[in-house]
């Protein structure tokens, strides 16, 4: 090796970006930083293909979602009004491309729902027999307790996880998207009306028909 | 020999050059990497698929070309044009570094006795080294 | 239009909303007596706990993550593209043109600031024309170079010192490296954070 070069030399100090602020590491994506855009995508790609995952139930189609947002924000990125708003643009783009996948899948029309079409069990007037169980009924929970000691309930709380999955797919999607982004993904009100372009008294309503529809789904595991 | 013939061979001299043009610079002190693009990614399934083509077509329709990550060879008339894209060091001047590649394909080229036309050095990124 | 008149409202005639901004606080006297308030507590504070176990499973589920080719298939795209960016000869010498992409050449000015302590290097628009900073949309012009460079300073670092020390920095290391020297460097400090 060349004397001028020696590789056990410190080099010059490289800042490490997870010491930096999202903001800056947006910036520079948006110039055509591969290295900060590999750390967003790296950041946030789990949380969105969880989130098209819960949206469609199928693994693949959640990642062709994950792999097709983060190339149209490479491409998006540099005319992004600010990097504020990487994150609310990252998830209307993914919550987006779950409704034209879910439109494009041809169900039945009673399966179907379009975003702005709330009908069906969720949308309808709270059900007589709805909220039964009572005071009376077994208040514990399987789940959130400690579960690992004993595995009945350890069985349990991962037999009500799996309901509650298989209940929100029977969720009108509109509402679905709202209540992931609210009760799984921990978005504001505020953010969510940004992230699906609605009003935030909207978001809040259909978050409110979601999980009145869950919590009634749910009743049979109390 | 057959123009046929001539151009074949020079298809199989390009890519020896090519290897060697490759491991050289990339040796090179300074050299981070030789910088793969959509251009040198696409080329590199050219040759067969050139050599397939004047096999059953006019020979010469098109210039026989080789490409390795960050190298892009295109042979005219025997004229050899060469594009070098490079990742460099910090430590060391991206000019300085990229002018020494330039002279070091250079030399390469005239080595296996082929005639320059033109060697062009793009630096695509310039690295710090890595805090570990 | 009421504002909430889109909500679901239970039989007591309160919003389902408003029930579960509260279920984990003691339950009010509306709720200890009402029948629809305390069914309702328990469902949503049934789907609360369910909810809370599945996000914090499904965050932690090696299952639930996509698989390592769809990053490197993005980044492949993006790569590619990055490629396709201006360039800005740097010297024509016997054997042909040597040229750095505008990329590099940004990345190298972030670098620079990257030195100085107390300040992060944000956006970076490389121009050949004062003022028009897309104008040029095939080449940079070396011997003309202006960049704006957005940064974020840590607060309380002094602001003017630093600038005059950014800018010297980022001309000596372009220089140094590229031999282009700058025709102008514009900062703008958009953001302050915490050292």
């Amino acid at each position: 090796m060349d004397s001028t070069h020696d590789s056990d030399e410190a080099g010059p100090p490289v800042e490490a970006l997870d010491d930096l602020d999202e903001s800056t590491i947006v910036s520079r994506a948006q110039d055509g930083d591969l290295e900060a855009f590999e750390w967003l995508v790296s950041a946030h790609q789990g949380g969105v293909f969880r989130l098209a995952f819960r949206m469609l139930n199928d693994h693949a189609e959640a990642e062709d979602v994950v792999q097709e947002t983060f190339i149209a924000a490479w491409r998006s990125l540099p005319g992004l009004s600010s990097p504020q708003a990487f994150i609310s643009w990252l998830y209307r783009s993914a919550t987006n491309k779950c409704f034209d996948l879910l439109r494009s899948r041809q169900r039945r029309p009673s399966d179907s729902t379009a975003f702005d079409t709330e009908q069906g069990a969720a949308g309808g007037p709270i059900p007589e027999q709805g909220w039964k169980g009572g005071p009376g009924g077994r208040v514990g929970t399987a789940v959130g307790s400690r579960t690992a000691q004993d595995p009945a309930l350890h069985h349990e709380a991962e037999a009500q996880m799996r309901a509650l999955a298989d209940l929100l797919q029977t969720v009108p999607e509109g509402l679905r998207a709202c209540w992931l982004l609210r009760d799984v993904h921990e978005f504001s009100y505020a953010e969510i009306a940004a992230i699906v372009q609605i009003p935030e008294s909207t978001v809040r309503g259909r978050i409110a028909r979601a999980r009145r529809f869950l919590a009634e789904g749910m009743q049979p595991w109390r | 020999m057959t123009s046929d013939q001539s151009l074949r061979a020079s298809a199989v001299d390009l890519e020896a050059l090519a290897d060697t043009l490759s491991d050289a610079l990339a040796a090179h002190p300074g050299v981070v990497r030789l910088e793969p693009t959509v251009r040198s990614v696409i080329d590199r399934w050219t040759p067969a698929a050139i050599d397939q083509m004047h096999r059953t077509l006019r020979p010469a329709a098109r210039p026989p070309v080789v490409a390795r990550d960050g190298l892009v060879l295109s042979m005219t008339d025997l004229v050899l044009t060469l594009q070098i894209d490079l990742a460099t060091d910090i430590r060391r001047s991206a000019l300085e570094l990229a002018q020494e590649a330039q002279d070091l394909a250079g030399r390469l080229v005239q080595d296996a006795g082929l005639t320059i036309g033109s060697i062009d050095v793009t630096i695509l990124a310039i690295e710090g080294a890595r805090t570990p | 239009m009421a504002l909430n008149e889109d909500q679901p409202r239970l039989g007591c005639g309160r919003i389902i909303d408003d029930v579960w901004a509260s279920i984990d606080q003691p339950p009010t006297v509306h709720e200890q007596t009402c029948p629809d308030c305390q069914s309702a507590r328990l469902a949503l504070h049934q789907l609360e706990a369910v909810a809370g176990s599945l996000r914090e499973r499904d965050r932690d589920d090696p299952a639930l993550q996509p698989g390592l080719r769809v990053k490197e298939a993005i980044m492949m795209v993006a790569r590619a593209e990055v490629r396709r960016s201006r360039r800005a000869p740097l010297a024509t010498t016997a054997l042909g043109v040597i040229d750095i992409s505008e990329q590099a050449l940004s990345g190298l000015i972030r670098f620079a600031a990257s030195t100085l302590p107390g300040v992060r290097a944000r956006r970076c628009t490389i121009s050949s024309t004062p003022g028009t900073p897309q104008s040029a949309p095939a080449a940079v012009d070396a011997g003309n170079v202006r960049i704006t460079l957005t940064v974020a300073i840590a607060s309380g670092v002094r602001i003017p010192a630093t600038m005059d020390l950014l800018r010297e920095r980022i001309n000596a290391v372009v220089q140094a490296q590229t031999s282009i020297t700058m025709q102008q460097i514009d900062i703008i400090v958009e953001d302050l954070y915490d050292f």
